[in-house]
């Protein structure tokens, strides 16, 4: 079975009203983020989005590497012009893990579920990674890029990564990766606009189906540790914490760990 | 001294239990008379502290020179380079056109660039790399370009 990228093959059939109406497929790039980022410099409208079958310098949080071999794994990333105050940036990732839950309980028939802030999980390895890039003017989002990595294939994982992360086709039969990226978009929009409308919405989703919540964890800002129970999500994308002194705090992480 | 013991019952204990935590204070005293408490964060090697924010817009140091702040937008990490191995946005003497990136912040995984509205001369850069800032606290100072 061919597995190669194609735009026509992506949109054709598309059922958005914006997202994904102005795409390319590069068979390489540096990174997507970074392709959408320039068009966001350009002034590309809102819903561009960039699909590479391989990313050169492929990134993920501060640096890191993400590599995975061309034809491996699904690499987009969308222009977003959201109405986001900057304080609630943190619903942009939130709504893209639920937006790749939908496509794959749609187009795979997996269920899976998110570890936040803004990881996918499949039996409790992660399979898809988002990466989202903001640029904020007078205390508002003026433009974001959300990147959204998929392990398609195993030859996306890692080998020294096999016990924390996971592929699709680990978990159901192979599916078109044009196919997939069309649902995903399609889940992805009516995401997006929620975090804009009705960010409510958005955690009420979130919450059933994220698996740090209920459980004691370990959060990281730069160099500062907090621990305590990850008690509830809210509108924002801000995180609960419940301290064994029984103060609470709503916190943004970037890092959680689970303890014990 | 009971009597002054009384004054620190456990409510405003946990009140400044509450504001060494809230600002990630590595340790704070309160004196009073004869009588101090002194209130350790745990791990506290390993906090930095987020002071409280300023609402000063502009400061009027010794020089006489005026000074702006670009301050932090929302509470987060802040990052004074794009990535671990390049170099910072900004250095000290460097000049800066409006709507120039002076640093990320990161909340919820998601990084945010934080460009400045004010062109000038950056003159102090009291958010360090890696630091948990508060919102509106300040990241870069600036003595504005004249008009």
């Amino acid at each position: 079975m061919s597995d190669a990228l194609d735009a026509a093959e992506i949109t054709r059939g598309l059922q958005t009203r914006w997202l994904g109406q102005a795409l390319s497929v590069k068979a390489e790039t540096d990174s997507t983020n970074s392709d959408c980022i320039a068009l966001a410099r350009a002034g590309a409208p809102a819903g561009s989005v960039v699909v590479a079958d391989f990313q050169r310098a492929g990134r993920g949080r501060r640096g890191r590497q993400w590599a995975a071999p061309p034809g491996a794994a699904v690499l987009l990333s969308c222009l977003l012009r959201p109405k986001l105050p900057a304080s609630a940036v943190g619903r942009l990732g939130m709504a893209g893990a639920l937006a790749v839950v939908g496509a794959l309980r749609q187009a795979c028939g997996l269920e899976a579920a998110v570890k936040y802030p803004n990881d996918v999980l499949l039996s409790g390895r992660k399979v898809c990674g988002v990466l989202p890039e903001a640029h904020l003017s007078g205390g508002r989002v003026e433009w974001a890029v959300l990147g959204i990595g998929i392990n398609v294939w195993p030859a996306a994982v890692p080998s020294e990564l096999a016990a924390r992360a996971t592929s699709l086709a680990a978990h159901a039969p192979p599916l078109p990766r044009n196919t997939l990226i069309r649902c995903l978009l399609e889940h992805l929009e009516p995401r997006l606009e929620q975090a804009d409308d009705d960010p409510e919405a958005l955690a009420a989703a979130w919450r059933p189906l994220d698996v740090v919540l209920g459980r004691q964890v370990a959060l990281t800002f730069g160099s500062l540790r907090r621990e305590g129970l990850a008690a509830d999500v809210d509108a924002d994308g801000r995180l609960l914490l419940r301290q064994p002194n029984g103060a609470e705090e709503w916190l943004a992480p970037a890092e959680v760990t689970f303890r014990g | 001294m009971e009597e002054k013991l009384s004054t620190l019952d456990p409510e405003t204990i946990r009140a400044l239990v509450r504001l060494v935590e809230e600002n990630a204070l590595t340790e704070l005293t309160v004196e009073e008379d004869d009588f101090s408490i002194t209130l350790k964060a745990e791990g506290a090697a390993q906090v930095i502290a987020a002071p409280a924010p300023t609402t000063q817009p502009e400061t009027a140091p010794e020089d006489g020179l005026p000074r702006v702040q670009v301050r932090a937008p929302m509470t987060g990490v802040f990052y004074r380079a794009p990535s671990p191995t390049e170099p910072p946005f900004v250095e000290v003497g460097d000049h800066v056109e409006v709507g120039q990136v002076i640093g990320l912040i990161e909340a919820m995984k998601v990084f945010s660039e934080v460009p400045t509205d004010v062109a000038g001369r950056v003159v102090e850069i009291p958010a360090k790399n890696g630091d948990l800032v508060q919102q509106d606290q300040p990241l870069v100072v600036l003595v504005p370009e004249e008009a």
